[in-house]
């Protein structure tokens, strides 16, 4: 089996990876499975199952999670079994995390809302192309037994065909995988392009597609596109013609959560085939942190509003869950539909959360949140009945 | 103009015709057929209805019930009017698109409720 | 536009076109608009009228809402149009599925004489009031030629466990043919239950037959009303209810009542028998103007006010029951809300509109004959067969689209009755062209007279003002009950 050992050395802005052997030198990356690990190197295995090693040059660098970092800022967290991408100029980037239920590909920055609370600003930059040729590397080595994987973005529906043959790829190689798309749904007001996305689905996947307010100028004022909602409206429709599973994602902002009552009838009298409805706490990052003025509105401010429409969709037999507010903040009566939704990796406590008795159930904070809540109340002693 | 002869046991209403068509006036006072005996006289550019109590007699304090109700749903049906010929076709577009028949491919999307399912 | 900074989208002129909606008055300050699928707003008095008048400011939330609710659009072909179709389609997709509820009258004798009997029972002995097997297999090859899915089979009298074998002889024919036809087949008995035995309750788990029973509350109101021909009838019909009880689940059972003169004194009591009897639901039913019961007028005649009062008096008492953690349904006000609260559609053939006449139901009786409902036949009985559609060895499509068919349809829908076509409530209520003709005269019928409009109107009016208010948990209990 042959074996490439690359090097790197620290400079000025970064690293750099050089290649001492090896013909990969033409690529800007290498993408392999881990097969092994410790402070100073890694053993990748590529799609053609080549074995390749990569060394830390200097004592003073370590692996962390995101890039080489000085040892004091580290905390590694790439394992082995993990899917890895290494930049030459030095970035280490987890693709995809072994024994995950959170793993995704990622398929393009650009898309065509501008969600004033959306915490991964698009940018316009043609990457379709880049990120199309690593998820297929992504699939080729991950296990065919995975058991849920999500699309995102940006706007996945802007891939056009692209999005079709990764579909397709995964119904075929990964048939029992649950597939979880994050959408605006917007596209889907043609007729035919759903019609055809149907067709390359497997049955398992599911769209999560958003829908701030049940009033039109409202959601696409937060979503910054005008008729966003007329063409979400009836892509959903669309959607269910063509049995895709379909999941609402309702972030809660000030700009929304006064009708969220509102929001949860009209989802049940107009919708009611929807699998799943998840209401969110902002992730305060990307625009979310720009327009906080605007947007920034503490859960004991809804908490009423939340209740009201989690315990109505509830009633109407619809599965609702919460994500992303941490349990103290949340009304007991909601306990059992949080979620402990934040991303590992994005996952983190507060000093005070020390004392908490919930701690285990609780799904915490985004540590890439700017804003932190100002009223974390560690729970002292459990309660069921309130 | 709403008037109420006691002698004639009689309340008759002239209804400006401009303001209120055939339809309105029969679906107004189709109501009152239960107590009343109605009719209802085209001039010409008003209408007369004269309204006899079946059983009893009409007497003040239910002229004046009548007085009010009377003017309060001509209101109503003219609204309703309004809506009813405002939303004619697009009614009508409704139930043929309900209705239509769509392609092979396609199926009609009616929902089912999570109990069922 | 700077990155991430928000533009205020421009929003269009002021016009705006009406859609299809409805409106009434609930109480002294507020109007419930409702549009063509039954979605409601409850606002102030005068609403309807600014929204016609265009008087609704653009820039208002309020607005935004009676768009998304269908009751305005800013284009003149709504750009939800689809929506809104596809919401109609589904409210009215019970037509899609045609005749679901097969009622088999396989015997019209009976072992009961309750002075309301809306069939004119006969002798228990005399078989000539039994179904011939020949009309059985026929009626049997009917009830399979209708389109829908789904269907009901309910075994009616007389008291039809008087002829058990002949239920058997039908339930075991639909199985060996529901082999071809693959249908989703529900057996209903309705029976007094005095026969049952435990071979009778044996076939019934073995083959899933729901069991509905008549009880009319406390031992001195049932008595009242339902006597056997050797005395009355409630130790035998607790009897019965707890020994059935013991050999198939509860909610295989199920009991009706009906509402006399005299049970419109007792709504409490007759409640708390239902509770009793370890039910938890009760449909409070206003007695039919059809067979013995319009001929025993002294005790079956009341006003309607009267019923609406007894309803509101009762549910009243239910909505207390369920506060205090009993967990109690009145069923008429559970499809009512099932209208007002859900996108979806009824199976209920009282409350449909087109009239579930024929379409939602159809009645092969012992007499040969195919009629388009419960109530024909029991006018029938009466001398009176203008709802007869003709015999059962007719075929399929005479009988079901035929030249009887269509006359019975015509009046049958409450888009196009006098009264009706305006009513906020039509898309909460239904046709009821034979009652119509019964009461009244002729199937189209005369509201401002009708005990049915006035009751349906009274009890949704009422409902959805209980709805309005909510202080005594209604939206919750409401809610659970659908």
């Amino acid at each position: 089996m042959m074996v490439g050992i690359m090097k790197m050395k620290y400079l000025d802005h970064g690293f750099k990876i050089i290649i001492e052997t090896f013909n990969m030198i033409a690529k800007s990356y290498i993408i392999g499975v881990v097969e092994d690990i410790d402070l100073h190197s890694i053993t990748l295995k590529n799609k053609e199952g080549f074995l390749i090693k990569i060394e830390v040059t200097s004592e003073n660098f370590v692996f962390s999670d995101y890039f080489i970092r000085p040892k004091k800022f580290s905390k590694l967290s790439v394992s082995k079994l993990d899917i890895i991408k290494i930049e030459k100029r030095g970035g280490v980037k987890i693709l995809f995390k072994h024994g995950s239920n959170d793993n995704l590909l990622f398929v393009t920055d650009q898309c065509n809302s501008s969600c004033l609370m959306c915490s991964q600003p698009p940018k316009n930059v043609d990457d379709i192309e880049y990120f199309y040729k690593i998820n297929n590397e992504i699939l080729s080595l991950i296990p065919k037994d995975i058991e849920v994987i999500g699309i995102s973005g940006g706007e996945p529906t802007l891939l056009g065909e692209k999005l079709n043959l990764i579909l397709k790829r995964l119904k075929l190689e990964f048939p029992n995988t649950r597939v979880h798309i994050l959408s605006n749904g917007r596209k889907f007001f043609d007729k035919n392009y759903v019609s055809r996305l149907s067709l390359d689905i497997n049955k398992l996947a599911t769209f999560g597609i958003p829908l701030y307010s049940d009033i039109a100028t409202i959601h696409d004022y937060v979503v910054q596109a005008k008729n966003a909602f007329y063409q979400t409206a009836i892509g959903l429709h669309n959607a269910a013609r063509f049995g895709l599973n379909i999941e609402i994602r309702i972030v809660i902002t000030k700009l929304n959560y006064e009708r969220l009552p509102k929001l949860a009838k009209y989802i049940f009298m107009n919708y009611p085939f929807v699998e799943h409805v998840a209401f969110m706490g902002v992730e305060y990052t990307g625009f979310a942190v720009v327009n906080s003025e605007l947007i920034k509105v503490n859960p004991d401010v809804y908490m009423d509003q939340l209740k009201e429409a989690v315990l109505f969709l509830n009633s109407m037999k619809i599965n609702t869950s919460i994500y992303n507010l941490p349990l103290c903040l949340v009304h007991r009566k909601l306990w059992p539909f949080s979620v402990k939704s934040i991303s590992d990796w994005k996952q983190e406590y507060s000093n005070d959360c020390k004392l908490c008795e919930e701690v285990n159930i609780c799904g915490g904070f985004f540590r890439t949140s700017r804003l932190k809540y100002n009223n974390i109340n560690p729970i002292l002693e459990k309660k069921y009945n309130e | 103009m709403i008037t109420y002869s006691k002698e004639r046991n009689l309340i008759t209403c002239l209804v400006d015709s401009s303001i209120y068509n055939m339809d309105i006036i029969f679906k107004c006072f189709y109501w009152y057929g239960k107590l009343f005996s109605i009719e209802i006289c085209k001039k010409e550019d008003f209408v007369e209805i004269l309204i006899e109590k079946k059983e009893g007699i009409i007497d003040e304090v239910m002229f004046n019930k009548l007085r009010l109700k009377i003017k309060q749903d001509l209101i109503d049906f003219k609204t309703r009017d309004i809506v009813t010929k405002e939303t004619k076709s697009v009614r009508e577009l409704i139930i043929a698109k309900a209705f239509s028949n769509l392609s092979d491919e396609e199926e009609d999307i009616i929902f089912t409720s999570p109990v069922d399912r | 536009m700077k990155k991430g900074i928000p533009n205020k989208l421009k929003s269009s002129n002021g016009y705006y076109y009406l859609l299809p909606f409805r409106f009434e008055r609930i109480n002294q300050e507020k109007e419930i608009l409702i549009n063509e699928v039954g979605d409601y707003l409850i606002c102030d008095i005068g609403t309807a009228s600014k929204i016609v008048n265009r008087q609704i400011d653009v820039k208002s939330n309020f607005f935004g809402e009676l768009i998304s609710n269908y009751f305005i659009s800013k284009e003149p072909i709504p750009a939800l149009l689809n929506l809104l179709a596809n919401r109609y389609r589904t409210k009215k997709s019970f037509i899609d599925n045609f005749t679901g509820l097969h009622i088999f009258v396989l015997t019209l004798r009976c072992n009961h004489l309750c002075h309301y009997c809306q069939v004119s029972r006969k002798n228990e002995k005399n078989e000539l009031f039994d179904m011939q097997y020949e009309n059985i297999d026929l009626s049997i090859n009917l009830m399979f030629k209708t389109p829908s899915v789904a269907i009901t089979m309910e075994f009616q009298g007389g008291e039809p466990l008087l002829v058990f074998n002949k239920i058997k002889y039908s339930i075991e024919r639909v199985k060996k043919l529901n082999k071809i036809h693959n249908k989703k087949i529900n057996y209903v008995i309705c029976t007094n239950l005095t026969l049952v035995n435990d071979e009778i309750l044996t076939y019934c788990l073995d083959n899933d037959i729901l069991i509905s029973t008549s009880l009319d509350g406390p031992k001195n109101i049932h008595d009242e009303n339902r006597l056997r021909s050797n005395g009355p009838s409630y130790e035998s019909v607790v009897n019965a209810l707890n020994f059935a009880k013991k050999r198939i689940p509860l909610d295989r059972i199920s009991a009706l009542m009906t509402t006399t003169r005299m049970a419109l004194n007792h709504p409490k009591e007759i409640i708390d028998s239902y509770i009793e009897n370890g039910f938890n639901h009760i449909f409070l039913r206003a007695i039919s103007p059809y067979g013995f019961a319009a001929k025993n007028k002294n005790k079956n005649e009341y006003e309607t006010e009267k019923f609406v009062e007894f309803f509101k008096i009762a549910l009243d008492y239910i909505i207390k029951l369920n506060n205090e953690g009993v967990y109690f349904v009145e069923d008429y006000t559970a499809l009512i809300l099932k209208k007002i609260l859900t996108p979806f559609p009824i199976g209920f053939v009282d409350l449909q509109s087109p009239s579930g006449l024929i379409n939602g139901v159809v009645v092969y009786n012992y007499d040969g004959y195919v009629y388009a409902s419960d109530e024909a036949r029991m006018l029938a009985e009466s001398g009176d067969y203008s709802f007869r559609l003709g015999k059962i060895s007719d075929n399929y499509n005479d009988l079901f689209y035929g030249e009887k068919a269509k006359e019975i349809s015509e009046n049958g829908s409450l888009e196009a009755l006098p009264g009706c076509s305006e009513c906020a409530f039509q898309v909460y209520c239904g046709a009821d062209p034979i009652r119509n003709y019964v009461s009244q005269g002729d199937t189209v019928g005369y509201r401002p007279t009708s005990n049915h409009c006035f009751k349906n109107k009274s009890i949704i009016s009422h409902i959805i003002n209980l709805i309005n208010d909510g202080r005594n948990n209604e939206n919750e209990i409401f809610r659970s009950w659908i």
